[in-house]
């Protein structure tokens, strides 16, 4: 293995420790769970997971995969960016990035490694989350459990936002101005905007006019 | 080994850092002596590579350091003021980490170090345990990890109790063989028994570098010593420069740098701290760039 992939893999490695033992992660994974458990009510309360023209989907694997992969794409995408966004900042206070600086790695690779160390931990946060959602499945004893239909889904849903988040925390912390309080405000209105708009084109069935959004004249129709 | 040629640091608001500075040190261990805000740190972090500076020019045997500071990065170690660790990390995984990022990748290396620093008993044990002399001495350990040929260490004590700065000192003091090593420090009992020589520092300007007994002999006749009742002692502290005073039973012992004047005061031989006083309070501070 050369010299940058080594930085690059230790960098990842200790960025995927530190948050696996902050005693945060545990809670905000339990929470997580926890919400699962609300997203996916049991049959006897009348709400459903699914419904379409009445009839409530089945707790199979299909479902159960495909709604709570859902809610960890929407969790990864806003509170994923909090979770994740202090890897460069912590580097700051503790002053090792002054250290980091002083050796011979190159900035590409530095940003790489906190790149690949989100994705990593998100990856593995949600590999979590997926188990405890089989978990669910159990639980609610409709079907049988298809772990390949669970993975599946996962598949289909999360990589997107694992990848977007992780690289807009890291192009955040990047930019001086957009490290910190003001970033994170920032990211807010930014995640609420794309999803109101994703919202917003469901709701109209396809036929919303992305570019009437940014026409402040209102001209295009 | 190490050329300073006129650096000077500018920020953006218009004040000096550093101001004009020069050097050129051979192996050994240099202490970089002057009052906080003396413009210390702003010339580690320039011969560190973490910064550039606005004018002059750095060379690490023969090879400036702003157009190609992976040179010296490959064979510098460096340890900054208020150094942080990972708490979460153990101290293994800490130095595993920074050897890799140095390029070292013999883990038998990692393991020799944490001995060297007298933390291997330790090393599996989480960072966020670790006292801050235990932290410094890791601090050091990640700095010679790739056995450095320049040795940087910013204010290495500072925070540190009495017991932790000997054992610190000692660790600083066997590692000086062979290479350069450039110790930090407003604290001048620090330095005074490792330092082959002593740059002080003022204002961002060099004053002088000198051996310590070169610095010691500029003090003689500059350094005196008196018996003072209490009451005067807290008026003579607002206008002498005293190096020292001890209560006793007669009256306030006290040492100071300057004219002797009216005190009936004896001389005294100096020593490192009056001569560092002695420089920081003469008007005319002696431009001796001797060697």
């Amino acid at each position: 293995m050369s010299d940058s992939l080594r930085r690059i893999a230790a960098i990842v490695r200790a960025d995927f420790l530190l948050r696996f033992r902050r005693p945060s992660t545990l809670v905000v994974f339990l929470l997580l769970s926890a919400f699962a458990y609300l997203w996916i009510p049991a049959p006897s309360t009348g709400r459903a997971l699914i419904q379409i023209d009445g009839h409530r989907a089945i707790y199979n694997s299909g479902a159960i995969g495909l709604g709570t992969a859902s809610l960890g794409m929407m969790f990864v995408g806003l509170f994923g960016y909090y979770v994740i966004s202090n890897a460069i900042r912590r580097d700051i206070i503790s002053r090792c990035g002054v250290i980091a600086a002083s050796t011979p790695m190159r900035s590409g690779e530095y940003l790489l490694g906190k790149f690949c160390g989100n994705l990593a931990f998100l990856a593995t946060f949600l590999n979590g989350f997926m188990l405890s959602s089989m978990a669910m499945l159990i639980v609610r004893g409709e079907a049988q459990i298809e772990p390949l239909v669970f993975v599946e889904q996962y598949l289909l849903l999360t990589p997107a936002a694992i990848i977007f988040v992780s690289a807009v925390a890291v192009l955040f912390e990047s930019i001086p101005f957009l490290s910190g309080k003001v970033g994170d405000v920032f990211y807010f209105f930014f995640w609420m905007t794309f999803l109101g708009l994703a919202v917003g084109d469901q709701v109209s069935g396809g036929r919303m006019n992305w570019a009437r959004c940014f026409d402040s004249a209102d001209s295009v129709s | 080994m190490l050329i300073i040629d006129a650096v000077s640091k500018r920020f953006r608001a218009g004040n000096y850092g550093v101001r004009d500075v020069s050097l050129d040190l051979k192996s050994g261990v240099i202490g970089l002596l002057g009052p906080n805000g003396a413009g210390k740190t702003t010339l580690m972090q320039m011969l560190a590579t973490v910064t550039r500076p606005t004018s002059g020019h750095i060379a690490f045997q023969g090879v400036d350091i702003a157009a190609r500071p992976n040179e010296l990065r490959r064979r510098l170690g460096y340890l900054p003021q208020d150094f942080g660790v990972y708490d979460n990390l153990t101290a293994l995984e800490f130095l595993d980490y920074f050897a890799a990022l140095k390029g070292v990748h013999s883990k038998k290396r990692v393991l020799e170090m944490l001995e060297t620093v007298n933390l291997h008993t330790v090393k599996d044990r989480a960072l966020g345990g670790f006292s801050g002399g235990m932290k410094q001495r890791l601090g050091i350990a990640q700095a010679l990890i790739n056995d450095p040929a320049l040795v940087i260490v910013d204010e290495p004590t500072a925070g540190l109790d009495p017991e932790e700065r000997v054992r610190f000192r000692n660790v600083l003091s066997e590692i000086g063989f062979g290479k350069l090593v450039i110790l930090s420090t407003h604290i001048v009992s620090d330095i005074e028994s490792i330092a082959t020589e002593i740059a002080v520092m003022k204002e961002g300007a060099l004053l002088t570098i000198a051996a310590p007994e070169v610095l010691l002999r500029g003090a003689e006749g500059h350094v005196w010593e008196s018996v003072v009742p209490s009451e005067e002692f807290e008026r003579l502290r607002a206008t002498l420069k005293i190096s020292s005073a001890v209560r006793k039973p007669d009256g306030v012992h006290i040492r100071f740098v300057g004219p002797a004047g009216a005190l009936g005061a004896n001389a005294a031989e100096p020593e490192l701290e009056d001569a560092f006083l002695h420089l920081m309070n003469a008007e005319d501070a002696p431009s001796v760039h001797a060697r």
